[in-house]
Parts: C-alpha cells; structure tokens; sequence
C-alpha cells in the first residue's frame, strides 16, 4: 500500500458489481427489518401491556437465550433446519403437504433474509420494549374508553409515540444485516453477497483500501439513516427512562 | 431558644447560575447559632438551592459561605460542619436503622461499643427506641425521617441542614413531625435550617422566617413581625390570607399617607417611611381584619363593595365581596360568632381599622 | 393479567405466539445439539446417541487450546469493559452533553462486525507500522511489538464491541438509584469513594453483575472480529468457521458447535440464575421501600 489520497478504491468499488450487490443486499435487509418489526413489535407490545410490571424484564430476558449461543452456531444451525433434507422440508413431506423438498429457503436471497431474521429478531422485541416505554398505560385506557379500534390505536397512538425506538431497532438490524459476512457466507449460497462480505474479503485479498471504503460508506449510510431519523422522530427520547 | 449573638451560618453576595438561569441571586443572609432558621418561599424560588450550597453539594457561581465564620466555600460536603436531612429515599436501603444511623460513626472508626451507646441513646432522643434492627422498607414515613434525624444529630453536628423533611407526609402527620423537629431542636440546642414551602410548617417551628422568591431574599424576620409587619409586597401576598389592593399615593404627611385607589381614597398609617407623590404603592390588610358594617367609623377607612358569597369552612366563615373594579376581597371571621347572613348581590361596607393596614413599597 | 375484561383466550394465545417465537429462534441450535449425539451424524435415518464425537473434538488438543485462548480474552474483556462502562454510567449522569455522549458510547453497536473488524485491523497495521519504524528510530525493538495482530489487538476489539452492552445494563440499573444516598453519605462524613463503595455499589451491584455475564457471553460467542484481529493463535470459532467452510459439515462439526453452545450456557446460564435469584430477592425488598407507608 503506497501513501496517497486516492479515489480508486471509491470508482472501483461503484464500477463493479460491487455496487449492485450492495443495493440488493440494503433490499434483503429492509426486508429483515420489516419481516423483524412484523414479527417482534407485537411481542414488545403485548409484554408491556399485559405482564405485570415487576415480571416484564423477565419476560423479555426470554429473548437473550438466543444470544447464549454463538452467532455463529446460529446462523451454521440453520442449513440442517432449511436445507434439502433438513428439519422443515423432511417435517412437510412427512406431513405430506409436500412431495418435493423446497430448496429456494436456503442458498438463496430468501435464504439470506432468514438468516437475518432469525439473527437479530431479538434487537427488535428490545429495542420495541425500550420504545413501549414512552406509551403509558393510560394511553391504553385512553384509547379503548373513546372507543378506538385495536388497529387504529396501534396506527395512530402506538406508532407515533414508540417511533424513536422503533426506528432505532431497524437502523440497529438494516446496519448489521448489511454488515454480517456470516448470513450470506452460510446460508446466501454462490454469489450471494453483502457489504460486510465484500469488505471482508477484500482483507482477505489484503486489498486495504477497498475494504475501508466499503467500511466507509457503511458509516456514512448509517449516519444519513440516523439523521434523518433523528429529524423525523427525535431519537433522545428513547434516553429518557434513563437520564 | 433564643439567639445568640454569635452567627452559625453567613453567606455573602452568594449567586448561582446554571448556564444562563440564576438559582441564586447575590443572596446575603445571617444566622444565628441555636436558632430554628426557617427558608420559606414558593417551589422553584431558589431556597433548596440555597441551601445545597451551605450544605456544600453546590459549588457557587460567586460570593461566599461563612460557617462559623470560617469561609467553606470550596469545601466538599463531608468536610463541612452540616450535615442534610431529605425529603425522602434519603436512607441506605441495605441497612438497618442502626446501621444506617451509625453510617458516620463508623467511618470515623470509633469503636464498636462506643458506637452502639451513640445510637441507642439517639434513637431515644427520636422516638425510635428499639427498632435498631429494622430495615428502612419496614418503616413509616415518619419513623424514616425520624431516623433521618438520628443518622445526622448522632455526628454532633453544629449545624442541621432539613430540605423539605415533612413534604411527602400527610396531613397529621406533617403537623406532628413539626413539633417534634422543634421540640427536639430545642433539646439539644443546635441550629435548625429548614426549607419548605408550607407557611404553618414555616410558623410552627421558627424562630427566624427568611423569605426565598425568584432567587433572591425577598424579608427576613420573626414570625410575628412577619406576619404583623410585613414589608414587602411579596411578603404581604404570601403570608397569611391578606388582601391586597394597588394605588398611587396623592397625599403624605402626619404619619399619614393618602392612596387613591381609582374607585376611592384611603388612608393608611406611615412609620416614617418618605414616600413621593404620584408613586405606585400597595396596602395590604389582614382578612381577619376586615368587617362588614352599617357605616364608617372613628378612625377607620371604608369602601363599598358587592357580597358574593359566603364559604363555610369550620372555624371561620370566609365571606367573598366584590370592589367597584372587580377585585375581590376576603373577609374572615369565627364562624361562632355567627355573623347575619348577607343576600348575594347586596351592597355592602367593609371597614377597617386604619392602623392594621400596611404600607408596601416594592 | 392487567386487563379485566380481556379475553383469557387471547391472553394465552399471545403468549403462546411468544413462546413459540422464541422457541423457533433456539430450535435450530438446539437441533445441533441433537444431531451431534448423533452416531450416524446428520440426515441419517437411525438416530443412535453417542458421546463419540464429544470425545473426538475434545480429546484434540489444538481445539482444547483454542478454548483457553476465548476463556482468556473473555476475561480480559470483562476486567476491561465492565469498570470503563461504570465510569462512562457515573460520567453521563453528570454530564450536560448527554446526548453527543450516549451516541459517542452507543456508536459502535451500529457498526457491522465485519466492518469493524476490517476498520480496526487497518487501523491497528498502520498503527503498528509506526511504532515499528518508531522503534528502529529509537533503538528500542520492543516498540515494534506493539500493536501486532495478536491478543491485545483482538482484546480491543471486543472491548470495544461489548463496551456498549455493558454500558446500557449499568444505565439502566443506576437509574433507579437515588442520588440524595450519596449526598446523605457524603453529609455523614464520607468521601467520594466512600459513599460510593458503601452506598451506591451495593445497591447497583446486580446491574454491574448482570452486566459482567452478558459481556462474558458475548465476548465467548464472538467470532467475526476477533478472527480478523487475532494475528496468530485460534478461538474456538474460528476453528470451527474454516472448518465448516473448508470441509463441510463434518460430525465434528456439529460436536464443536454443540460444546460451544453446551459451555455457553451452563457457564452463563449459572451466572444468570445465581444473580437472577438475587435480583428477586433485592427486589422484593426494593419494591417495599419504594411505598413507604406515610402515615404512621
């Protein structure tokens, strides 16, 4: 490596199928994130809502079992549970709701999604709990007296107020899909890729200065990403319990 | 207990500012050894400031802390001669009373039995005697004050520092804890610095009332003359139940000084005090004070009013009437001697007696 | 359940969904687990239960060794992120910058682990490159040493990557600590050290507890930076990451990743259930000072 400022890395890294790859993969993970929220949120709800108070960090304790395990494992777990003649297509076939085993869960972007998923599910219950906390129990009380729909409180009231946390949580799981080399290395299949594998290869290929310009426009995709939510929703009031 | 000459706590020209908030205004203050020293003011106005920073947990923005007429200003909390009782959550949870109690003792390495003879004879002196054992989440409010008390008065402290200690008891128990504070203030002799907000707090246990209002020292007085003289407008308004009215003075000589209301003229008792034509003043007359009569009287001043209404409230009757601006004035007097009912709307005269009027000029 | 006039049958349909969401997210390792004691290995018909590959991985000392290296940089970890996290916790409650604060200690929770890796390898090869050419310079060759890939180096990266944890479990459980307990200690005579050591440690000792295991388990089951930081020796993960990519998914396989999640979770299940209990016990007592009754 010579001393110098130089754009290659830069013009190298939009010029190749680099860039593609980096836009499909920023898809697969908004797709994580919505997948999670759909998932997770309701969970985050519920537990403050229903659990009585002194058990509710119990309950989501729950949901640091899953970090107990190596990430590693984890992801590596899931190739006999989606593969061929893994867990889910051998349960279906015996079941007989299929005949054909489903290859398109693994090795593939759906596959990817999975991964992500199942990896970082748990920071959204999290982050949604931490959230929740800005909704108080009268809210609730609020709502169902003036006669509000579920739906239309959780639009309307929940939302709006859980936003900064909310919000959080998906810059939290969009920035580490984005940036995990594991998911995609495991369980993506040939040609899957993602930034966090692109820069981990160019290490490997000691090419330093694409990998930090890959670690670079990370940073910078998430400071925008932070920004913005910042402006829209004001992120300090999920310090607001602790201060 | 009496003052004596000698001052326990001074502070000079004292100021703090949070950024670009005064807490603190260039407050000068004196107090007495062996005095019951009562900060009274409205919440925000500054007084727990005020004393955070004798108690050494606030560093001055400018001007000095005098204890004993040693300059503390730079000292932290545990290298002054005060010592802090809170308004609540003050008590080490993972101890017992005892141990809480002797918390200080214990870091001055006296030894165990000389320890354990300091604490029971405190919890005596507080009332607590025999729950050396239990834990804090086992106790009242009020017994949690109480060892509060004990935890600091066992230091031999000179000098008590009680940030609104009764403010999260009911009632009762408020006005029980109140006496005991004096009772015990008085056994043992030290001086009392107590913050609050609560005017029969503040009357029950001083000896001396400063008044603390937007950052600065507004009077300072005893009760009596507090409540009887009040100097200043602000003091008038938030001591006892007085009623206030505005004007500007038109006349002045003879002790006496003329106000002209805008609705009317009256006059009121001047102690010397040089006042010049044309200046905007207030009066402010005790509700107790006032009366409903047929027609003016020898050396009393009157005005007409409308009645509104009448509030019973056990002790007193507090009747409402209405001035010829609107402004409302209260008049107080012993529901037992039943004064005639008044209809609504009824015109009426207050009167009252010129000399228990007071003069305010700022 | 706090709402009297829900459904009971919606209250345990949710939280079945709950149990079930869980449970899908450790089936899978838990299925590891399943098939290591497997005889036949994976996608066998027979199931045959066996220690036999238990015994093959651990009787390998190179594997053996890579274990005491992660016990090593989890300990090193803990000694280091924990103390720093409660000085940056003590630092926030008094600082007027709060927020510039929290996003300076929170930072590094956003940033991918591979990318992390990869910045702080660059970072610490220049690094090391200037203290090598420092040290010809001064004659002193024990500078060049510095900052080699290595322990130390893969040590910074996860106290940097487990920092941010730490600090948040300690926020979150000082919160609760009352303030006016320092000042009344320091009122009592006591210095600043003291009133914390004999006030305010053992009333966020849990906080600080919890905080140790958590950083314990993520710093045992972290793979990615440390692989790129480590320089020579091996962690387990990393053994197992090339073997898994190069040979495939050997029985082995399965026995090195079962150990690891078999370790992981006695060692930090024990630690979670011994200050679990404790926290119940503290709380109970917590829950009572909290409403004093006020009227005597």
């Amino acid at each position: 490596m010579e001393p110098g400022f130089t754009l290659f890395a830069y013009e190298n890294f939009f010029t190749s199928a680099r860039a593609e790859n980096y836009l499909y993969s920023m898809l697969h993970s908004g797709a994580a994130v919505v997948i999670s929220f759909v998932i997770g949120f309701p969970i985050a709800v519920f537990v403050r809502r229903r659990v009585p108070r002194a058990a509710q960090h119990r309950v989501i304790l729950l949901f640091i079992l899953p970090f107990m395990i190596s990430e590693l494992v984890r992801v590596f777990a899931m190739r006999p549970v989606l593969g061929r003649y893994g867990l889910i297509n051998t349960f279906l076939t015996d079941i007989g709701v299929i005949s054909e085993p489903i290859s398109v869960i693994l090795f593939s972007p759906l596959g990817v999604i999975i991964g992500e998923v199942l990896s970082f599910l748990p920071f959204m219950v999290f982050s949604g709990f931490l959230a929740m906390e800005a909704v108080q129990r009268y809210v609730f009380e609020v709502c169902d007296d003036l006669g509000a729909r579920p739906l239309r409180t959780f639009r309307d009231v929940i939302i709006p107020l859980a936003a900064p946390g909310i919000f959080a949580g998906s810059v939290f799981i969009f920035v580490n899909g984005l940036g995990t080399a594991l998911v995609p290395t495991i369980l993506g299949g040939p040609g899957a890729v993602n930034a966090g594998l692109i820069a981990n290869q160019a290490i490997v290929a000691l090419d330093f200065p694409l990998a930090m310009a890959i670690s670079a426009i990370m940073i910078v995709t998430l400071v925008l990403l932070l920004y913005i939510g910042h402006r829209l929703f004001d992120l300090t009031r999920i310090l607001e319990p602790i201060s | 207990m009496s003052a004596s000459s000698e001052t326990a706590v001074e502070v000079v020209d004292l100021t703090k500012h949070y950024g670009p908030v005064a807490a603190v205004r260039s407050v000068n203050l004196r107090i007495a050894s062996g005095q019951y020293f009562v900060l009274l003011g409205p919440s925000g106005g500054g007084k727990t400031t005020l004393l955070r920073l004798i108690g050494g947990f606030l560093r001055p923005t400018s001007g000095k802390v005098l204890l004993h007429g040693v300059d503390v200003s730079d000292l932290p909390p545990n290298k002054r001669l005060t010592s802090m009782v809170f308004q609540s959550y003050a008590l080490f949870p993972h101890m017992s009373v005892a141990r809480n109690v002797g918390f200080g003792l214990r870091l001055r390495r006296m030894s165990d039995g000389d320890i354990r003879d300091k604490v029971n004879a405190m919890l005596g002196l507080v009332g607590l005697t025999g729950l050396g054992e239990r834990m804090p989440h086992e106790l009242s409010g009020g017994q949690q004050q109480r060892v509060q008390l004990a935890r600091s008065l066992v230091l031999d402290t000179d000098i008590l520092l009680l940030d609104e200690p009764l403010a999260s008891l009911d009632a009762k128990l408020r006005k029980d804890m109140c006496l005991e504070l004096k009772h015990i203030q008085e056994q043992v002799g030290i001086t009392f610095l107590h913050v609050t907000h609560n005017q029969e707090e503040a009357m029950t246990v001083a000896d001396h009332i400063a008044i603390i209002a937007d950052g600065r020292l507004v009077e300072s007085a005893t009760p009596q003359d507090i409540y009887r003289n009040p100097q200043a407008r602000y003091t008038a308004e938030f001591i006892g139940e007085k009623n206030l009215l505005r004007g500007r003075v038109v006349s002045s000589g003879d002790g006496v000084t003329g106000i002209d209301l805008g609705y009317a003229t009256v006059r009121v008792m001047n102690s010397g005090k040089a006042i010049g034509i044309g200046a905007d003043v207030s009066l402010s007359i005790p509700s107790e004070r006032l009366f409903l009569v047929d027609g003016p009287g020898d050396g009393m001043e009157c005005l007409t009013a409308t009645f509104v209404e009448r509030l019973f409230l056990g002790l007193t009757n507090n009747d409402v009437v209405r001035l010829a601006d609107g402004t409302d004035l209260l008049i107080r007097s012993l529901a037992s001697d039943a004064a005639p009912d008044v209809a609504q709307g009824a015109q009426v005269t207050v009167a009252w007696k010129r000399g228990d009027a007071r003069l305010h000029t700022y | 359940m706090l709402d009297e006039y829900g459904n009971i049958w919606t209250y345990r349909g949710k939280w079945l969904y709950l149990l079930f969401v869980v449970g899908a997210l450790l089936l899978p390792s838990f299925y590891i687990i399943y098939i290591s004691f497997n005889e036949h290995g994976f996608g066998a018909r027979i199931y045959e239960f066996t220690f036999d590959w238990y015994r093959i991985v651990l009787g390998d000392t190179m594997l053996v060794a890579s274990l005491e290296w992660t016990g090593y940089l989890a300990l090193g970890t803990v000694l280091a992120a924990v103390p720093m996290a409660l000085l940056a916790a003590k630092f926030y409650k008094r600082t007027r910058y709060k927020v510039a604060f929290v996003t300076l200690m929170l930072s590094p929770l956003f940033v991918p682990a591979d990318i992390m890796g990869s910045s702080l390898l660059v970072y610490f090869k220049h690094l090391n490159a200037f203290f090598r050419s420092l040290g010809q310079g001064l004659g002193a060759d024990w500078l060049s040493t510095w900052f080699e890939l290595g322990f130390i180096t893969a040590l910074i990266g996860q106290i940097v990557y487990t920092m941010p944890y730490a600090f948040i479990i300690i926020l979150i459980t000082m919160s609760r600590y009352r303030e006016q307990q320092t000042e009344a200690a320091r009122g009592c005579g006591a210095t600043a050290w003291q009133a914390f050591w004999k006030v305010e440690f053992p009333q966020i000792r849990v906080g600080i507890f919890s905080s140790c295991a958590f950083v314990i388990i993520l710093s045992f089951n972290e793979a990615t930076r440390t692989a790129l930081l480590k320089g020579g020796f091996d962690t387990f993960s990393n053994v197992l990451v090339s073997q898994m990519l190069n040979v495939g998914m050997s029985e082995e396989s399965y026995a090195m990743a079962g150990t690891m999640s078999i370790v992981s979770m006695v060692v930090i299940g024990a630690i979670l259930v011994y200050s679990m209990a404790r926290a119940e016990r503290l709380e109970r007592v917590a829950r009572a000072k909290a409403e004093p009754v006020m009227s005597e």
